[in-house]
């Protein structure tokens, strides 16, 4: 179990995609699919739909509250999101969808140490106090 | 531990309806989170929830509006995703107009004032040097904390109006001024004084500051003292772009770096990075789209245009016209646009063929079909957002190549601009 900072309760439990370069939630990403469409981003195409978003911080615009609380309406946003710095634009964007739609989308905030045990397509779960858990995928055995 | 004042207690329970009941329940769940000793007053909101971006946000405002809610403190609003004013001016859906006129007369209702800018600090009434206040949007966050030296976190939208019907917001951040030191000083090396004293180089410094700053407190040395504040809202912009910069520090020009000491607070041993012209052409050639094609359209005033920068545009226009294939657009707050009508500039800035566009913005607000077309601007911003939001290829460059550019009908270079040569 790995301590981290709680800004948002809840529970989630999905794949880590680990984004290096901040994201512009607002504009940086689409409202079909959830994916990633700013294309200064090396993460260009990846979608964060049902995933577990770890990145350091957001980037950017104030508006990327209201969109990050419009991904999650529309069922295409992250199940939970691990940052390494505070961002209340986004602890705020997974309250007001929380609010209105009852949907729960933790964010966290981890120490540096911990944050960079992560990979993407670990398998994560983040508990209520903010405890979270990294099941390292294990090696697909094939059937003898 | 976050401790409550009665009055905070006394919303808490209700006593002031459920609007604010809610929005104190959301403040108080953030200050435990950010570990906040306690809630502080703030002087001023300004609102960004007010554009437009997908239900939720529409939704939260509804919820928040029900009961006939107030503002508690003087409110201002941001841009919207229309011009009300010229509401014909709309490229997108009847049912996004709508929502986004819905959205926008929600803010009104619950007592904001119909600003619909973005630069706030154009307005007369500015926030006080130490006042604590709650900004949200990008370039007003930087101004504010930066040039006024009011104090506000980096608020997004949402959060906004749970401070303008409160009054109050966590103590944290920026709000404390231990957390308002320089954590990263770049000193520019050898830039031209020609080039000192154009706006543009300021958006293109912004620019390359905010991406290596990243989030960081950067200190600026080298600047003269006689910075406009033009030029300081046209670096914020583009560092707020680039960067996530709330607050920045041109050391003997800003309020709180008389000294590079002082905006240091006494700390040593802080990253230094030498700016140089090779980093300033760089980061200029990275905001023009490759492939440019015929241009289009002209689009400044990213950040809203102030009075001066109208001054600027007559000045060059020079009894000139915009040429007829090229559409002309500025960007500007009703309260700059009733200051220039007043002045007799808007009727000769409409008679050249400039259009004035108020209350929104035009990187991201489907005004225009712009799509694929080629748009110059003098904006970092514009440059940076435009070509994702708009699908447009960007030309960036001065007003006076703007300006000479729509006379011409075609893309005017100004290479001597950015000669590295002092003269």
């Amino acid at each position: 179990m790995f301590t981290a900072r709680c800004l948002v309760s809840g529970n989630a439990t999905g794949t880590a995609l680990v984004i290096t370069h901040p994201l512009c939630i607002s504009g940086g990403v689409g409202v079909l699919l959830g994916e990633i469409k700013d294309s200064q981003s090396p993460h260009f195409g990846l979608v964060i739909n049902g995933k577990i978003l770890v990145m350091p911080r957001g980037r950017g615009s104030s508006t990327a509250s209201n969109a990050l609380a419009e991904l999650l309406r529309l069922g295409i946003g992250p199940k939970g999101i691990i940052l390494l710095q505070v961002d209340q634009i986004l602890a705020i964007g997974s309250i007001v969808a929380r609010t209105l739609y009852r949907t729960a989308c933790p964010v966290v905030v981890a120490d540096l140490a911990d944050y960079n045990q992560i990979s993407t397509g670990d398998n994560i779960t983040i508990q209520p106090d903010g405890l979270f858990s990294i099941n390292f995928p294990e090696v697909v055995r094939s059937n003898i | 531990m976050l401790v409550l004042e009665d009055r905070d207690i006394s919303m808490l329970r209700g006593d002031e309806g459920h609007s604010r009941q809610l929005a104190m329940e959301i403040i108080v769940e953030l200050g435990k989170a950010l570990d906040a000793p306690c809630l502080v007053d703030i002087a001023s909101v300004h609102i960004d929830g007010c554009v437009y971006a997908g239900r939720a946000g529409l939704e939260f405002t509804e919820l928040l509006s029900q009961g006939g809610a107030q503002v508690k403190v003087p409110t201002t609003l941001n841009v919207g995703l229309l011009d009300l004013l010229r509401p014909r001016l709309w490229a997108g859906s009847l049912d996004t107009a709508n929502a986004a006129r819905r959205l926008m007369a929600l803010y009104v209702a619950m007592g904001c004032q119909p600003t619909f800018t973005c630069a706030p600090y154009q307005l007369p009434k500015r926030p006080l040097f130490g006042s604590h206040i709650a900004w949200a949007e990008s370039n007003a966050i930087a101004f504010a904390n930066s040039v006024l030296g009011a104090r506000t976190e980096r608020y997004g939208d949402s959060f906004d109006i749970l401070a303008a019907l409160t009054g109050r917001v966590p103590n944290t951040g920026l709000h404390v001024t231990k957390n308002r030191r320089a954590e990263i000083v770049f000193r520019l090396q050898d830039i031209p004084k020609r080039l000192l004293a154009e706006d543009v180089f300021f958006q293109v410094l912004g620019y390359y500051v905010g991406f290596r700053a990243e989030a960081l407190v950067p200190a600026i040395t080298g600047i003269p003292q006689s910075v406009t504040e033009d030029q300081m809202k046209a670096f914020g912009a583009a560092a707020a772009s680039s960067g996530s910069i709330a607050l920045f520090h041109f050391i003997g020009a800003t309020p709180e770096a008389l000294t590079i000491d002082s905006a240091l607070q006494g700390a040593k041993g802080v990253p230094e990075i030498f700016v140089t012209m090779q980093d300033i052409i760089r980061t200029k050639d990275s905001l023009i789209s490759d492939n440019l094609g015929q241009l289009s359209a002209v689009s400044i005033g990213t950040p809203h245009f102030s009075i001066t920068e109208f001054d600027a545009l007559r000045t060059l226009l020079d009894s000139r016209s915009i040429h007829p294939s090229i559409a002309f657009y500025v960007t500007t707050g009703r309260y700059v646009r009733e200051q220039i009508q007043s002045l007799g500039w808007l009727s000769e800035l409409e008679l050249a063929g400039v259009q004035i566009v108020t209350d929104t913005c035009l990187y991201f607000a489907p005004l225009v079909n712009f799509r694929g077309d080629t748009v110059l601007t003098n904006s970092a911003k514009w440059a940076h957002y435009g070509p994702d939001h708009q699908g447009v290829k960007v030309a960036f460059g001065s007003l006076a190549q703007c300006v000479e550019s729509a006379i011409a009908g075609k893309l005017v270079l100004d290479a001597d601009l950015w000669l590295d040569v002092h003269s």
